[in-house]
């Protein structure tokens, strides 16, 4: 039942993610507002949460490795939304 | 494995951080260069990078439940979806070049081939290692006790999976 249950949580992230990539793709022509930039970079952070709990299992891990892992994401969102609003 | 990944992802932060900083420098010539690009190759490549990273860990679940052969074939499956990637990105280079754009056009596309040549050499050599994975895998060689070096393997694809997220919108969907 763990392994069924940890199967469809599988399946389900790859149907969120394609979800997450689809809704990106199509904020593309609105992406020269630096709001949509923003809300671009937030899922894309999503995403990469996602890969990591989910794809890389380190979801309940608690180990420094995992907090790093999940700072990498947003941060370097961040960064490049900061690098392209100069 | 960790710190291995954690270079590498350093290394694509700091190439991110760098083409970011071209492209504010000098907007205009981005916005072209992007223009001869084509999303739908980029979305499909997230597709296939996406499904394929769902395929290895399928493939890890199936061999915890001791099915190694079963397991193989989710891996073959992650090699068939990658293969699309490869072939796309070939596809997409083809067509830039006989356009006539190459590494020394102008700094999009430097920063262009740069980023995702780089990026397309990490999924050949992910490919590499799901491959002999795969192999030791179909003769038994990772019982579910003992499965660090798979798991070692599909991290590092999960990997290559997370930098194209973060590469995909920064060359084809953000203007």
């Amino acid at each position: 039942m763990n392994t069924l249950s940890r199967l469809f949580n599988h399946h389900s992230l790859w149907a969120l993610l394609l979800l997450i990539t689809l809704l990106s793709y199509m904020l593309a022509e609105d992406s020269v507002q630096s709001e949509v930039t923003g809300l671009i970079l937030t899922l894309t952070a999503v995403k990469g949460a996602l890969i990591i709990d989910g794809f890389m299992e380190l979801h309940g891990v608690r180990h420094w490795v995992r907090y790093l892992m999940h700072l990498y994401c947003p941060l370097l969102a961040l960064l490049i939304w900061a690098v392209l609003q100069i | 494995m960790w710190i291995f990944i954690a270079a590498e992802l350093s290394v694509f932060a700091l190439l991110f951080l760098l083409f970011s900083y071209l492209r504010a420098s000098d907007r205009e010539l981005f916005l072209l260069g992007q223009q001869n690009l084509h999303p739908v190759a980029g979305l499909i490549n997230t597709v296939a990078l996406i499904t394929a990273s769902w395929f290895v860990v399928q493939a890890l679940v199936i061999n915890r439940k001791s099915q190694h052969r079963r397991a193989v074939l989710w891996m073959l499956g992650a090699q068939l979806a990658a293969s699309v990637y490869v072939v796309v990105k070939c596809w997409e280079y083809w067509q830039l070049g006989s356009a006539g754009y190459d590494l020394d056009s102008n700094s999009f596309y430097t920063g262009y081939f740069l980023l995702t040549g780089f990026h397309l050499l990490h999924v050949l050599l992910g490919m590499v290692i799901l491959a002999l994975v795969s192999i030791k895998l179909y003769q038994g060689g990772y019982p579910p006790e003992d499965c660090a070096g798979l798991e070692s393997a599909a991290c590092y694809w999960h990997m290559v999976d997370l930098v194209w997220v973060l590469l995909f919108p920064l060359i084809y969907v953000i203007r």
